[in-house]
């Protein structure tokens, strides 16, 4: 079963995207901060990474920068969820190495689900993220 | 005047000139006789007198051979020893003949004598300017005495009586004689005066003392000569010795005794500079060691001459006693390796006012102190002069500390800190703001003229690390050109640092830094940012739970929604969350758009992919209105164009999403072609079209308002759609407008966009 770490601090969130893709027949793993993030991913390396953006203790960009320069997380591919207004974030997050930036109010989960069965297909980043 | 002067002139030079020639003649003719001599007792006198003379001449030449006045006393001396040696020489004479001959050299010497003498006084005197007043007299005198050579052979002058009288051969003299004898003695009476005139001006003790000398030795021959040759032998018709020349040799004798003892001569400048000194510009007064006038020059006695007679005083009643004082302390001050001091300011009550006087005093006499030489200049004019500059100077200072004053009340009072600086980078001042801000600059107060301590600027470029406050101050005033900086962070506080040049018309004179506190307004936008993001995040954040879970539930769990109600139910309440998001999105937009605080990222990408893409995605809602949407344009290749994507992908999509919402069971196009240097998207639909009244409306913000505000569709959004899309495509350098419309035919919007230009637009 391919395995998901999903990062998401807020509960509403956390327990909504955990139901997608539960019902989508992905494992799915929760961390609640960056740093229980980057643990449990070196820890069962998952597949794929959720990482929301607005995190305490860690957020997701420090989480992501983390990630992609440990050897062992480096490779998996992040897809960024936020509900920020700003732009930047994106650019930033796209910079240091996330496959995707999704703003979380702008989809149905069932939309996020497939956006990620394409990313596991092997699409490239080069899709523009956020689309209104 | 001059012609009379010059004739006068030319007559006593001839005059000269030709009793010259005649003593000549005379000496060369009284050559080659036969002389025999007999010893005579009363010969002796003259012999003594003859030796006595010509001791001195020895003893005094050389000491007095270099002075005017020295010479004419050689000179008369000489002529003494002649007149005394022929006498003596005439009395041991045996012989007439002999004996005649020396009388004739006698006479000869008797009357060269007496002119010497007189201009030796004259010069003594200093009056020796007079000499020349005497030319005449001293001319005629030369051909008077010529002639008494020449005719001594004859009978006019003596007789030819020779009697051997117990002093030897001798004759009478003739009435002639007499009278030239007389006119001699006045030429010695003359000089007596002059002596005497001179000796109750003069002011100089030792002066007087020797002028004493000369008269007591003048008068022996004087008295006792013009007795015994003159008066005794032709008044009383005695027979007595005829002693004058013997008399006027004492007389010679006692005032070379006189030189040579006491130096008669000490006191007098030699006369080419006494007139000098007599003739300074510069007041001089010399005075004994006891500070008694001695003399005065000229300027002296003009300056002084309130307080004439000037004999005997001393030179505390010229200048007072308080300036006396300060004489004797700077006189006090002279020493070995001294000799010259100065009291700086005098103050001189005199007739014509007051003035101010610096004086050198010089000490005089070599060893000993002899007196002082009192130079005196007249500085009341620099004094004044001075005091006035003081005064200028004080009151320019005033005028430049009032406006320093003034300027600084006007700048404390700024917001901003504010300091100026000159040419050279040195601050200046400093208002109450740039003080706070710089705490260990030292200023004095504004009483004391608001002094900026020196390293201000060093302490100034110390605390705004990283700034180089004294070079970027260097280069606004090399350049002339401001430098701003904003956003220096200075502990806890952000400021905007401009550096201004300051010039007056022409040239730089300084800069002026300005120092604004910008934190709050920093803070204040920074939390403004904050806002926007955390707004968005926490209303999005429960908008997507709902939107979530209801999709999902829809999705996932028909089943249990089995009552067609309960479904609806569900469907609205998802529904609804994505109105919300809609209006949250809408608002948040505004909001940026109005404050100018969206960004736009721009780059060169094609419009007919966007759309394409926009086509693509609304095509179900299309559907679902029975809507047919497409896509057309004529040109086969549409060039790029410059601008925002994601943004116009936005304005696109509500452009679409528009017309597809107002149209039922119709078209609508999308086209494209190319105006100018701009693409022009057009969205044409076959709807409902707008009313007049609601065009001008439309792009406004909630363009649905109609005269009433609760009249309104809200079912058709917020109404802040095309508001958003005007603000965007103005900040791209487009435009969009309603081109046209009617009501139940269908409208058209359409929106333009630069073309990307080739090469120059930066892909970011």
């Amino acid at each position: 079963m391919t395995k998901i770490l999903i990062t998401e601090d807020d509960p509403l969130m956390s327990r909504m995207y955990q139901k997608i893709f539960s019902f989508e027949g992905y494992d799915v793993v929760m961390a609640t901060n960056g740093q229980e993030c980057i643990e449990k991913a070196r820890d069962i390396k998952p597949t794929l990474i959720l990482l929301d953006v607005m995190m305490p203790v860690m957020n997701g960009l420090t989480a992501l920068e983390k990630l992609k320069s440990d050897p062992v997380t480096k490779a998996i591919p992040v897809i960024m969820l936020t509900n920020l207004a700003g732009q930047q974030d994106a650019e930033a997050a796209l910079a240091k190495g996330a496959v995707k930036y999704i703003i979380k109010s702008e989809h149905d989960p069932k939309e996020v689900a497939d956006m990620v069965k394409e990313i596991l297909a092997g699409y490239t980043r080069n899709e523009i993220p956020g689309q209104g | 005047m001059k012609r009379v002067s010059l004739f006068v002139n030319i007559v006593a030079v001839v005059s000269l000139l030709s009793g010259g020639l005649l003593w000549t003649v005379v000496i060369l003719k009284s050559g080659g006789y036969n002389e025999q001599y007999q010893f005579r007792l009363m010969a002796l006198l003259s012999l003594s007198a003859a030796m006595i003379n010509t001791m001195f001449m020895g003893l005094l030449y050389k000491r007095i051979k270099s002075s005017e006045s020295g010479l004419l006393f050689l000179t008369h001396i000489g002529c003494l020893v002649l007149w005394s040696l022929s006498e003596f020489m005439q009395r041991i004479s045996s012989d007439v003949g002999v004996a005649d001959l020396w009388r004739n050299t006698a006479i000869f010497a008797w009357a060269f004598m007496s002119m010497p003498y007189f201009l030796f006084v004259l010069s003594y005197i200093e009056k020796q300017i007079y000499a020349r007043k005497y030319l005449l007299i001293i001319g005629f005198f030369a051909v008077f005495s010529g002639f008494i050579l020449a005719e001594l052979h004859s009978n006019l002058l003596i007789s030819n009586d020779y009697v051997l009288k117990p002093w030897g051969w001798d004759s009478a003299n003739t009435d002639l004689m007499n009278v030239f004898a007389i006119w001699n003695m006045t030429v010695f009476l003359t000089a007596a005066t002059l002596l005497t005139k001179d000796y109750r001006v003069t002011l100089s003790k030792q002066k007087r003392t020797q002028i004493k000398i000369f008269i007591f030795s003048l008068s022996i021959p004087l008295i006792g000569g013009t007795t015994t040759d003159l008066i005794l032998p032709n008044v009383f018709h005695v027979d007595a010795w005829p002693m004058a020349a013997f008399l006027v040799g004492t007389a010679g004798a006692i005032l070379s005794f006189a030189i040579y003892k006491y130096g008669l001569f000490s006191l007098n400048p030699a006369s080419l500079s006494s007139e000098i000194i007599a003739t300074l510009p510069q007041p001089v007064i010399g005075t004994d060691n006891k500070c008694e006038i001695q003399f005065l020059n000229t300027n002296a006695e003009k300056m002084f001459s309130q307080y004439a007679p000037f004999r005997g005083k001393n030179i505390k009643s010229f200048v007072g006693s308080e300036n006396y004082i300060n004489i004797q302390k700077a006189i006090s001050k002279m020493d070995r390796n001294t000799d010259t001091v100065t009291v700086e300011k005098m103050p001189l009550g005199l007739n014509e006012g007051v003035i101010i006087a610096q004086t050198q005093i010089r000490r005089v006499g070599q060893g000993e102190l002899e007196g002082y030489i009192f130079a005196m200049s007249n500085i009341t004019q620099q004094v004044l002069t001075m005091k006035i500059i003081e005064k200028e100077v004080k009151v320019r200072t005033q005028l430049y500390n009032e406006e320093k004053a003034r300027l600084l009340s006007s700048v404390n009072g700024m917001r901003q800190g504010f300091l100026i600086t000159d040419d050279d980078g040195k601050i200046i001042l400093m208002n109450e703001k740039a003080q706070d801000l710089f705490k260990s600059v030292e200023i004095s107060s504004v009483e004391h003229g608001h002094v900026v301590s020196s390293g201000a600027e060093q302490i100034i470029d110390k605390t705004l690390e990283g700034f180089n406050f004294i070079e970027k101050v260097k280069r606004v005033i090399e350049n002339k050109k401001f430098v701003e900086f904003e956003g220096y962070e200075l502990g806890s506080l952000i400021f905007d640092i401009e550096v201004l040049p300051v010039s007056d018309n022409k040239k730089i004179i300084g800069v002026a830094v300005l120092f604004d506190d910008v934190t709050e307004r920093t803070l204040v936008e920074r939390s403004k940012d904050e806002f926007f993001s955390i707004a968005s995040h926490e209303l999005r954040t429960p908008l997507t739970a709902i939107r979530g879970n209801t999709s999902m539930i829809l999705n996932y769990y028909n089943k249990q929604l089995k009552d067609p109600e309960l479904k609806e139910m569900v469907g609205d309440i998802h529904e609804s969350s994505l109105r919300l998001i809609e209006i949250v999105n809408d608002f948040l937009d505004t909001s940026r758009l109005e404050q100018d605080r969206m960004t736009f990222e721009f780059s060169e990408f094609s419009i007919e992919k966007v759309i394409n893409e926009v086509i693509k995605e609304t095509s179900l809602v299309a559907e679902e209105r029975n809507n047919k949407l497409e896509f057309k344009t004529e040109l086969e290749d549409l060039p790029t164009i410059y601008a925002d994507r994601n943004k116009t992908k936005e304005i696109i999509y509500n452009l679409v999403g528009n017309s597809i919402k107002f149209t039922e069971n119709g078209k609508v196009t999308v086209l494209a072609e190319i105006e100018a240097r701009h693409i022009k998207i057009s969205v044409v639909d076959t709807g409902r079209g707008i009313s007049e009244e609601m065009e001008r409306l439309l792009f406004r913000k909630f363009q649905q308002a109609g005269p009433s505000l609760i009249t309104r569709d809200t079912t058709k959004g917020t109404g802040l759609g095309l508001y958003i899309s005007r603000l965007m495509i103005e900040k791209m350098n487009g435009q969009i407008d309603l081109v046209a419309s009617e009501p139940g035919r269908g409208s058209t919007f359409c929106f333009t966009l630069p073309i990307a230009k080739q090469g120059v637009d930066v892909v970011k």
